[in-house]
């Protein structure tokens, strides 16, 4: 039987997708990691660069946000919410 | 040279903005409203901020108005006193005077009374906005001269994986592509993922159009339309 993927192996595979800009991969994978998860922050996040990516703004704000919610002093996080609303949140 | 030196009149929320946009700048701004608060809010970011009455000629002239190379207007819902203080600054020798209007009427005045420029912002945000929702893969468009405009567009799906010779969009609507925009993902020094956008200025002909990609395109405005239909 094959075995299931651990939370780490799971973000280690998303995180290669993201890299190799395969977005949509990385989108399937990074949810798998919040099943496993759910206050996995670094899932949250990239989540975030890919819909930021894909220009739906009002998803990857939530997802920035939900970041910040679990690490409220994320950089990545609060500097993409500065970018996409044009406000700076220091 | 002396560096330019800016007034702002009015420091509501447009007003105090562009004054600690331009004193971000690094260019001297002096700051001008009747009310105290607002002055004292934004005297840490500009060069000098006074509390005076836009529609006192005395009061303006000793504020330093008249050495000032551009003075901004910013007083749009009082147009009197708005239209009173462009008067003032045309009159104290200001020779650029820029004016925030309301409605039309009040930029069709402040014209008349010597403004040389005037601004809309509710005007000019909706037509943003109304083009926006038209053409939703339009990010900015700027206009060139009368006939040529910039655009910036999200590559269309039928350019994807294709390089710009394959693509011959130059051959088919008139419109050159001068800049591709595109986002990469990295690492960042937290070893965190992270994307930042990298421009391909002046792409080759064997550069590749990909999903996501924004395309910088010049081209006379009929031939854009033609090519943002794509």
């Amino acid at each position: 039987m094959e075995e299931e993927n651990t939370q780490e192996q799971l973000l280690e595979l998303a995180n290669f997708y993201f890299l190799n800009s395969k977005f949509e991969e990385a989108e399937i994978e990074f949810y798998k990691v919040l099943e496993k998860d759910p206050k996995c922050w670094q899932a949250y996040c990239s989540l975030g660069l890919i819909y930021e990516e894909r220009k739906d703004f009002i998803k990857a704000k939530q997802m920035y946000d939900k970041t910040l919610e679990l690490n409220k002093e994320n950089k990545v996080a609060k500097e993409h919410i500065s970018k996409i609303t044009g406000i700076d949140n220091e | 040279m002396a560096k330019k030196q800016f007034g702002v009149i009015g420091l509501g929320t447009f007003g105090s903005n562009v004054a600690k946009e331009l004193a971000a700048r690094e260019f001297p701004v002096l700051a001008i409203d009747h009310k105290e608060e607002v002055v004292n809010r934004i005297s840490s970011f500009v060069t000098q901020a006074i509390v005076a009455d836009a529609t006192d000629d005395i009061a303006l002239k000793d504020a330093g108005i008249a050495d000032c190379d551009t003075v901004i207007i910013s007083m749009g819902e009082d147009i009197e006193t708005s239209i009173l203080a462009t008067l003032i600054a045309k009159d104290l020798g200001v020779p650029n005077v820029i004016v925030k209007c309301t409605s039309m009427w009040h930029s069709k005045i402040a014209v008349k009374i010597g403004a040389d420029k005037v601004i809309y912002p509710e005007l000019e945000m909706a037509k943003k906005l109304a083009e926006s929702m038209a053409s939703p893969n339009i990010l900015e468009q700027i206009e060139f001269s009368k006939d040529y405009n910039l655009v910036e567009i999200i590559a269309p799906e039928s350019l994807w994986k294709k390089t710009i010779r394959e693509s011959n969009i130059r051959n088919k609507f008139g419109v050159n592509i001068i800049a591709i925009k595109r986002n990469v993902p990295f690492i960042n020094d937290d070893g965190q993922s992270d994307i930042k956008e990298e421009t391909n200025i002046a792409p080759g002909p064997d550069d590749e159009i990909m999903e996501n990609d924004i395309l910088v395109v010049v081209g006379k405005e009929e031939q854009l339309k033609k090519f943002k239909k794509l």
